[in-house]
């Protein structure tokens, strides 16, 4: 077999060590959905869950952070100016409970105008007043523990090293064979481990965690609709459900065109923030490696 | 015999089916309404036909309802009155999602709806003869067996009388549900639509029904359009048809009532109003 593999034609090992990868990465999707399998049934839905924990289950300190931000803006406590955020002059602070401990951590931030590169630090600075969302999510296992991330990076760094030494066996042989048109293999061997940790990686979500997001953003996906009925009996405005539900960014309307455009930045913090689920529907759609090109090399071979 | 013999081991007849309440018939637009505004119905009847291709956002949104409400499914291609035999592949996938929503019962129409194999696109109405109530009576067993859950079967509207009945509309029914143990969706809205286009009384015709088979009721609005009153689901019920469910619900205890409304769907909140108003008189009787 790593004979065969060896002696297999540039071009053709190419092909193959795409389909290996792609088969890697399914299959290590498949193990660690094996792994987080449950059969418990989710939280419900309604009534409508607190902001912040749906926050925070969908992307961490930083969504929460901005789910923050909108809610002290709709509230008058901070104001957006042209690419900045500050109190609003002559406003009180926001009241000092428990429950809106984030919210005043956040506002604290902003006694002077701050871009919204500030966002990131200030989601670090609250990260420990996440707390208590943190261990709600933890104790219905909607957030991945501490062994299953475990699991999970094992899974990965397992695929990510198969990849990797299916291409190094390659590039061994190849060379050892006196080739040296090796450039798109070393590109792939640098790429497709890439790409495996990429797609592997396990998020903070768990699968049930990823479920039950679908499933909020499923149940509340009408809440852009102006037709919406008041919400019965409670206190917890439209927006902000559906800044944590779908994210702050998506709010549409006139009146939100400032506070989204302040808070639309990057994330890198290994959550998804579009509702847990991967940018890539799935393997098949991930573009995969742009093919051969037939002149850089494809180590060697007969 | 081989039918009672299944329901029995399903123990659901319609003389002892659960008492669900008053919901209505589930339309999107409403979902979001639905879940912030939780307990305002008791059940909800899904259209089948929706949820039967393998669509992940349609079996995400089912799971999410399915995990909340009871749900009946409500079908409308079956073709129980139609000569060609069911479509099995169709008959296949409404079992695959009975067995998933494990309901009391589903309900489809006493209608044709394809003809020598082709969709007809609506529901039109069957010839009331001896050869077409065994047709109907051996596509409602074959259903039956197949889902092992009781079918009830709805009244439709007829917008004309089709020559060479050999009985009406109830009698009709009444054959059906005796020889097939099933039950009754009684549509009080096309009961008074009829009445109102053929000229004659809705609450006489009602009492000709087989009362004590009638598992579920469902009443809506229609409007009128070239000269006839039409079933389009489409305004608020009007005061006969709740004369129509006051008289019915006072003479038998019914397991639901779904309100309908496919067009010019109004706020959530005229919605609660008149499925409230169905539940106060549900509830009138139902406390006996």
């Amino acid at each position: 077999m790593l004979q065969a593999i060896g002696n297999m034609y540039g071009p053709l090992f190419l092909l193959f060590y795409m389909l290996a990868c792609i088969l890697v990465i399914v299959v290590a999707r498949l193990v660690t959905a094996v792994l987080q399998y449950e059969t418990a049934p989710l939280p419900p839905v309604t009534p409508p869950p607190d902001p912040y924990q749906i926050a925070y289950l969908r992307g961490g300190p930083r969504a929460v952070t901005k789910l923050a931000v909108l809610q002290l803006v709709e509230e008058g406590y901070l104001k957006v100016g042209t690419g900045s955020l500050r109190t609003f002059q002559g406003s009180q602070h926001p009241p000092r409970t428990d429950a809106r401990i984030i919210q005043t951590a956040v506002w604290s931030q902003f006694s002077s105008p701050q871009q919204r590169s500030v966002l990131p630090g200030i989601a670090q600075n609250i990260s420990t007043l996440c707390t208590p969302l943190k261990r709600d999510l933890y104790h219905n296992r909607l957030l991945l523990n501490h062994n299953q991330r475990i699991a999970g990076v094992v899974v990965m760094a397992i695929a990510a090293l198969l990849v990797a030494a299916l291409g190094a066996f390659k590039l061994i042989t190849a060379l050892s064979n006196g080739h040296h048109n090796v450039g798109f293999l070393i590109i792939l061997l640098v790429i497709e481990p890439a790409m495996v940790i990429r797609y592997c990686f396990p998020k903070q979500q768990s699968r049930r965690g990823q479920r039950y997001l679908r499933r909020l953003q499923t149940a509340y996906s009408k809440l852009r609709s102006d037709d919406i009925a008041p919400i019965n009996g409670s206190t917890i405005p439209p927006s902000l459900l559906l800044g944590a539900i779908l994210g702050v960014s998506t709010l549409e309307g006139a009146e939100y065109d400032p506070i989204t455009l302040f808070i639309k930045t990057p994330l890198h913090s290994g959550w998804s923030e579009s509702g847990g689920i991967s940018s890539c529907a799935g393997i098949g759609s991930c573009g995969g490696c742009g093919g051969c090109g037939g002149c850089g090399g494809c180590g060697g071979g007969t | 015999m081989r039918r009672l013999w299944w329901l029995r081991r399903w123990n659901v007849t319609a003389d002892n089916v659960p008492a669900l309440g008053v919901g209505f018939s589930f339309r999107r637009p409403y979902i979001t309404d639905l879940f912030l505004n939780p307990r305002t119905m008791d059940f909800l009847e899904i259209l089948s036909d929706h949820y039967l291709e393998e669509i992940p956002e349609r079996a995400e949104e089912l799971e999410l309802l399915h995990a909340h409400y009871t749900l009946i499914p409500h079908s409308l291609n079956l073709s129980l009155g139609g000569a060609d035999a069911l479509d099995g592949r169709y008959v296949r996938r409404l079992c695959s999602l009975i067995r998933r929503l494990e309901p009391p019962w589903f309900s489809d129409h006493l209608a044709f709806s394809r003809a020598g194999g082709i969709e007809l696109g609506h529901l039109a109405p069957i010839s009331l003869t001896r050869e077409a109530l065994s047709v109907v009576c051996r596509h409602v067993h074959e259903v039956q067996d197949r889902a092992e859950t009781l079918l009830i079967l709805e009244n439709i509207t007829a917008p004309m009388e089709l020559p060479g009945a050999e009985m009406s509309e109830a009698e009709f029914l009444n054959e059906v549900v005796n020889r097939t143990g099933c039950g009754l969706l009684l549509d009080l809205t096309n009961i008074y639509t009829n009445s109102v286009n053929h000229g004659y009384s809705a609450q006489e015709h009602l009492e000709q029904y087989p009362l004590d088979q009638v598992v579920q009721l469902h009443i809506a609005g229609g409007e009128w359009s070239h000269g006839a009153l039409q079933d389009t689901h489409s305004t608020a019920v009007p005061e006969e048809v709740w004369q129509l469910l006051e008289w019915t619900l006072g003479h038998r205890q019914i397991a639901g009532v779904i309100l309908e409304r496919d067009e010019k769907l109004p706020t959530f909140t005229s919605v609660v109003a008149e499925t409230d108003r169905a539940r106060s008189v549900w509830q009138k009787y139902a406390s006996r």
